[in-house]
């Protein structure tokens, strides 16, 4: 089921000059495990420790699978993966990307790339990863696959890329990170963040990047995006409706704007969503439990329930323009007044991205995505 | 079938069906023989492949970075193992020439040059009936919306184009409609084609016998 060679072959001029890949680091994902390997070819990907919100019955979910018009493997995944730096390759600096910061490793995978493709297996920080991209929800997560490599099934279910790993065929929309068919069933994978961003604030804040080529092994016209553009968004992007049903409307009631993007993070037992819109303008956002302006479009009963275990705060990066996600534990935590980007904690100033907290896995999505997978969240604007 | 068995008119479908190939087969002759008849065919053909390449976003301008990062006017990519992956329904080669960039994918080639050929040959005898205009009278209308289904069925990677362009909701009917956009146009344009042939034949039997046979 591997995809074989990849390798382009060139006849005439072309733009990009190619780079080696480097991969083949030492150390694994920050806070995770390296797959020795060899251990995960037969049984598929790693699976995550702890579970995760999860809030759909599987066979629901099965059932609301759809095609989305290409077969299995239909849209190819990037199995050989080629990078660049910097200065070998022209690229425009609103140029949206997903960026990964690691201990040895600092890659950018083109959006203009990977909406031909959605997954690109590859390898960060010595461990086997897969890098997924879903343009109808506006979602791009990291997953460890183990000795495995993920694939596109061609299949969708609220409007999410749905992958299968081909050590096992098991099925998993990426989104919800869990196994809804297949051998796995029920199984949830390793996540690891990405930054969507752009590159000329990816490239600003780490010059040592390299960057994702579009010598991918696949003739394709990329920087031609089907459903739209981004900076300044148009299209599918842009606004209108989700192209296919979505799991559940609930979401129109609280927001009606299926396109607006929010910031998610989701534990054992709830989500949560932040305005991303919001979030720039105010550049603290925090749930209920302490100190909060949630929404009110989550459950109160658990926000309370759960106190300051289960309450979050978002952090606006303007260098990245992204927000990051912490648990506050009741951390007093304000906007430094004089340095954008900068916060108070404790009477202690820190970056966006560097709070003393504990951080939270969080991902941009479309809201109609989040609201989609997770009706009973908490939206904070 | 000679014209004296013609004359007698056909009996049953499957001799209405031969009757209509026979005619068809003839009036294409004669529009091949035909300069501009056979001109109409060769330009709607490369036209409507040019216009199902656009409409399948497998022809466009290139964006800024590809055209900034290229050397030269123009350029050639060639996919490894082309042959496989021809067979496979992939793109095999990516073709720039200043800022227009064409994906050359054979199977997708294939369908459009099919149906521009059909689209083609009903303006030909279109062509040809509006050059004898006192003995025929075929509007290329027909064959033109014939053509058009076909131009909806391109699909992105995640859905069909038609809705994402129009920001409509892709329902498993509207799927299952797009599924059956191509071979509904093929299924139009060789009616088309048939009742074109038909009536060009009938038509010139009709006022003169010698249009067609004459040619």
């Amino acid at each position: 089921m591997s995809q074989g060679p990849t390798r382009r072959r060139l006849l005439g001029s072309i733009g990009l000059a190619g780079a080696a890949a480097v991969a083949g680091c030492l150390d694994g994902l920050p806070g995770r495990e390296v797959v020795p390997a060899g251990t995960a070819d037969a049984s598929g990907p790693p699976s995550r420790d702890g579970a995760l919100h999860q809030p759909w019955p599987r066979e629901r979910l099965r059932e609301e699978t759809v095609g989305g018009g290409p077969d299995k493997d239909g849209i190819p995944s990037v199995d050989e993966p080629s990078f660049a730096s910097p200065g070998e390759v022209t690229l425009a600096d609103d140029e949206v990307v997903f960026g990964y910061a690691g201990e040895t490793d600092v890659k950018a995978y083109t959006q203009r790339v990977l909406v031909w493709h959605e997954i690109t297996n590859d390898s960060l920080d010595g461990t086997p990863v897969a890098v997924t991209y879903c343009p109808l929800t506006g979602t791009a997560m990291g997953f460890e696959r183990g000795d495995t490599t993920l694939g596109v099934s061609g299949k969708l279910v609220n409007n999410n890329l749905v992958m299968y790993d081909r050590a096992t065929d098991s099925r998993w929309p990426q989104v919800l990170a869990t196994a809804v068919d297949g051998p796995r069933e029920g199984d949830q994978l390793r996540e690891f963040g990405l930054t969507w961003t752009t590159w000329g604030r990816w490239r600003e804040a780490h010059p040592d990047t390299e960057v994702l080529t579009e010598d991918t092994g696949y003739a394709k016209r990329y920087g031609s995006d089907p459903y739209g553009n981004y900076n300044p968004t148009s299209g599918y992007y842009g606004g209108g409706g989700p192209l296919f049903p979505p799991l559940d409307e609930g979401w129109a009631e609280t927001l009606d704007e299926p396109k607006r993007v929010v910031i998610g993070t989701r534990t054992a037992d709830r989500a949560v969503a932040f305005d991303k819109p919001a979030l720039r303008e105010r550049r603290l956002l925090e749930t209920a439990g302490s100190g909060s302006n949630d929404d009110g479009g989550g459950d109160d009963e658990a926000d309370g329930g759960n106190g300051d275990a289960d309450a979050f705060l978002a952090a606006y990066d303007p260098g990245l323009d992204t927000g990051w996600v912490y648990r506050s534990r009741g951390a007093s935590v304000e906007p430094d007044d004089d340095s954008e980007g900068l916060f108070a904690v404790e009477g202690e100033t820190y970056r966006a991205g560097d709070l003393p907290l504990e951080r939270a896995y969080a991902f941009d999505a479309m809201w109609h995505a989040w609201g989609g997978f997770y009706p009973e969240t908490a939206y904070v604007a | 079938m000679s014209r004296e068995h013609e004359a007698e008119g056909p009996r049953g479908p499957a001799a209405v069906a031969a009757t209509a190939l026979m005619r068809t087969r003839r009036a294409l002759t004669a529009s091949l023989a035909d300069r501009v008849a056979a001109a109409v065919l060769v330009a709607s053909t490369v036209g409507y492949a040019l216009v199902y390449a656009v409409a399948v976003r497998d022809l466009g301008v290139a964006s800024r970075a590809t055209v900034a990062s290229g050397d030269g006017l123009g350029s050639v990519t060639v996919v490894e193992a082309p042959l496989r992956r021809a067979l496979s329904g992939e793109g095999v080669a990516l073709v720039a020439l200043g800022p227009v960039e064409y994906l050359f994918v054979p199977a997708t080639l294939a369908v459009a040059v099919g149906i521009g050929l059909l689209v083609g040959a009903n303006l030909a005898l279109s062509a040809l009936a509006w050059r004898q205009p006192a003995v025929c009278d075929i509007s290329p209308a027909s064959g033109l919306a014939a053509g058009l289904p076909a131009l909806l069925s391109g699909t992105a990677c995640c859905g069909p184009l038609v809705f994402i362009v129009l920001g409509l909701q892709a329902t498993s009917a509207a799927l299952t409609a797009i599924a059956w956009l191509r071979p509904a146009a093929v299924l139009l344009l060789v009616a088309s084609l048939l009742w074109a042939g038909w009536r060009l034949d009938v038509q010139s039997s009709a006022s003169s016998g010698k249009m067609l046979s004459g040619m």
